[in-house]
């Protein structure tokens, strides 16, 4: 197969059912002569997106900078809180199955708790964003800490390593895969937890926007800004595959 | 006699996860004291008023507790039957994947709780706003670990149909559901926990009913026991819906 | 042979058995242990003394406890009766002068091979630039040249065993412990590896005590073969091996090699 037609289907055919998607809004808005109101085509929303290019971009900057600092905090917290817990048996066996079980509780349910105790400002936001993403980074991470392979830390043992060589040369390195499978997770959790406290405090970023012109019957600019907070959700998680990707090149077992 | 059988395994549990019990009763013992003697009443109230708030509203509770497991189950139960149709349709045939699996990946990523105003703005504030984001937000774990199910399906137990002239709904329901089951159920448990998340988020932009509502009431009021309790409630609900797919993950692969 | 029973009853200075300078001595070992309810009994009252640059082979049927024994000559398992020495000094946790080499090549899939080799240098914290050339001769001497930078993962399954080789030579340990390390490789493989082992003993001549459950091997790498019985491990029979060196390939087809093997596997069969 040439090199042209491999290009050709590589790009076109997972296009398609984006282009498919696409042509289908179109056509259903015309065809049913959809108000406007109610769903307007893409090309009225793609107008509505450069009429208010400014506000959008300075919204999407806004949200996109909350989600970056929710996360780094999550990932950053969790993953010390993780080898706090790997080291100190004690403290792990009192609280990580509470931290377990945590994740059967949709946290997003604290928003309106938060809100009401901390205000509507960021803190709310990426304290909700935190208490969402933090746990899975803590629980990825602690557990291939905690199931380095065996006989790895046997053979360090066996020069006399300390335990925190051990942590450092052996178990954090062998625990890298699991770590940016959480820092995922993590991500992917801080845009819900944003994104959530925007729509519930609406006074900041995208989430405002999009609560905004729902108000205002301004349905062109909160599909555009709906599709804003999509892209950065896509943005940002293909930016952490590829991190991944490049950082991880020993082909580790998953 | 069932007692007596019961005792020795709880004993046993108990005595293995004795660190966490401990710190669990010391914890809300200290919560308990401190709250009716020292910490703000309104701010912290004790475990035995969050408890009390709770009885005391049972007929509201009940009601919109009602609405929330509904969307939740309904939502989820779709999301699974689809899920799993379409990700062994995409796991089996080589066109679609590639055709449909880039797709999927980026609907994946998006963030579905940002279509949540869409959805109300589209169908209202009711049942069917939510019982969708409900369908969304689970949906896609379902397909994609259904599809790596089917995939991951040994070559040689293939070759193995194959000679039995094994086809069509047999090889479906013998051979293909079995084997792809461990990761089905995988996602299915990713899914429910994403499922009571998502029904709560879309009552809360919704703000008409269910337990999302009541705890936006809750705490616009100040009403820290009630907000509580109602936590308490969804934390619940959650744990036994997943335990109930951990149940049926062990009823179905008993051969573990 | 009463220097050695002096020895084991802890009369005499343990410089010396035989006239030749002893490196190892395992004086009445036992190991048992406590599984659930269970108790199990993996070692019963061993006793050796390995003499420095010898080449020992600890030959059991599988199961028996002979990596138990291994384990504890490393300082990793402590016995439950008796002691083990080394140079005099009792063994109590894992030292610098004893190397372990396990049944699989345990690398770190995140270094090259290079850098494996150099991990102990690491992490006993000695100056990496002296060690390089050193860890680049080794990798040299084991035909691993040319794969220096390569992740363990590029490497074919014979050719991964022998980086862990490297890796024991390089901080010049004085006792070689290596735990049935070719028994996952096949036979072309392993041949080759027992040559090579074969080769770089020679070479080097440290102490290396050598589990393993092929009688052929043990004969052909050795100086002296140890037999241990089936669990609870004991010592049955202490053969010395009187081959020339260099051991080739063609050593294993000569009359007196199966001789040896033959009288190994006799033993073996109690």
């Amino acid at each position: 197969m040439s090199s042209v037609r491999q290009l050709f289907r590589a790009v076109l055919i997972p296009s398609t059912p984006f282009i498919g998607l696409i042509g289908v809004w179109q056509a259903a808005v015309v065809i049913n002569n959809i108000s406007p109101v109610l769903l307007p085509g893409p090309i009225g929303v793609l107008n509505a997106a450069i009429a208010n290019a400014d506000d959008l971009l300075t919204a999407t900057w806004s949200t996109l900078s909350d989600i970056l600092l929710a996360t780094a905090i999550a990932v950053i917290v969790g993953y010390v809180t993780a080898i706090t817990l790997s080291l100190l048996p004690l403290l792990r066996r009192s609280i990580f199955p509470y931290m377990l079980m945590t994740q059967v509780v949709p946290k997003v349910a604290l928003a309106p708790l938060l809100f009401a105790w901390f205000g509507i400002g960021l803190q709310s936001r990426l304290l909700l964003a935190f208490l969402i993403a933090y746990f899975p980074m803590v629980i990825n991470t602690l557990d291939a800490l905690l199931t380095t392979d065996r006989a790895m830390v046997v053979y360090t043992r066996s020069l006399a390593a300390s335990d925190w060589q051990t942590l450092l040369m052996v178990r954090l390195p062998a625990a890298l895969p699991a770590t940016m499978a959480g820092i995922k997770i993590s991500t992917s959790l801080a845009i819900v937890g944003i994104v959530v406290g925007e729509f519930v405090a609406t006074n900041n970023g995208l989430g405002k926007i999009v609560v905004e012109s729902t108000a205002l019957m301004q349905t062109s600019q909160m599909i555009a800004a709906t599709l804003a907070i999509g892209l950065i959700g896509v943005v940002l998680l293909g930016a952490v595959d590829l991190i991944e990707r490049r950082l991880i090149r020993w082909g580790a077992k998953r | 006699m069932g007692c007596q059988a019961m005792t020795l395994p709880l004993a046993l549990w108990a005595a293995r996860n004795r660190h966490a019990i401990i710190f669990g009763v010391c914890f809300l013992g200290a919560w308990e004291l401190l709250a009716r003697n020292g910490l703000k009443p309104t701010v912290f109230p004790p475990p035995s008023s969050v408890l009390a708030s709770l009885y005391l509203r049972g007929d509201l509770i009940a009601h919109h507790a009602w609405l929330t497991f509904y969307q939740t189950i309904v939502g989820f139960l779709i999301s699974a039957l689809a899920g799993v149709l379409i990700g062994w349709a995409i796991g089996k045939s080589r066109r679609l994947h590639e055709a449909m699996y880039p797709f999927i990946g980026v609907l994946q990523v998006l963030p579905k709780e940002a279509f949540a105003p869409l959805l109300v703005l589209w169908f209202g504030a009711g049942l069917l706003s939510r019982i969708t984001l409900v369908f969304l937000i689970s949906f896609f774990p379902i397909v994609i670990n259904t599809m790596i199910g089917i995939q991951g399906i040994d070559e040689n137990v293939r070759r193995y149909a194959d000679t039995l002239s094994c086809r069509g709904w047999k090889m479906f329901f013998s051979i293909e559901m079995p084997s792809a089951l461990p990761a089905i159920f995988t996602g299915l448990k990713i899914s429910v926990t994403l499922a009571v998340a998502g029904a709560l988020v879309a009552e809360i932009i919704a703000g008409r009913d269910g337990l999302g509502y009541l705890l936006l009431f809750a705490s616009s009021r100040l009403d820290m026991s009630f907000s509580l309790g109602l936590l308490l409630l969804v934390a619940i609900w959650g744990a036994l819906l997943f335990v109930a797919i951990e149940l049926g993950e062990r009823w179905a692969l008993f051969w573990r | 042979m009463s220097a050695h029973a002096d020895l084991v009853a802890g009369k005499s200075s343990p410089s010396l058995v035989q006239g030749v300078p002893t490196d190892l001595i395992i004086k009445g070992v036992s190991k048992t242990y406590q599984v659930d309810a269970d108790v199990i009994e993996s070692v019963r009252d061993i006793s050796l003394s390995i003499g420095q640059g010898e080449f020992v082979s600890i030959l059991g049927p599988s199961g028996c406890g002979k990596s138990t024994l291994l384990m504890m000559i490393a300082g990793l398992v402590a016995p439950t009766a008796g002691a083990l020495l080394l140079d005099g000094n009792p063994i109590t946790r894992p030292r610098r002068q004893t190397s372990l080499l396990f049944q699989t090549p345990v690398l770190f899939p995140w270094r090259t091979v290079l850098s494996n080799v150099l991990f102990p240098v690491e992490v006993f914290k000695l100056d990496k630039e002296k060690y390089l050339i050193k860890a680049l001769r080794l990798l040299k001497m084991a035909g691993l040249a040319e794969f220096q930078d390569r992740l363990p993962r590029h490497l074919s399954g014979g050719m991964v065993q022998r980086v862990p080789l490297c890796r024991a030579l390089i901080t010049d340990p004085e006792v070689l412990l290596m735990d049935e390390p070719f028994s996952a490789l096949d036979a072309l493989n392993r041949d080759d590896m027992n040559v090579q082992l074969a080769k770089i003993w020679e070479e080097v001549r440290k102490t290396v005590v050598f589990v393993t459950h092929s009688i052929r091997e043990a004969v052909f790498l050795s100086e002296r073969v140890v037999v241990l019985s089936r669990r609870p491990a004991t010592v049955m029979l202490d053969v010395r091996i009187d081959l020339p060196r260099p051991r080739t390939l063609e050593i294993q087809e000569t009359p007196e090699f199966n001789s040896y093997c033959a009288q190994l596997r006799a033993s073996l069969k109690h």
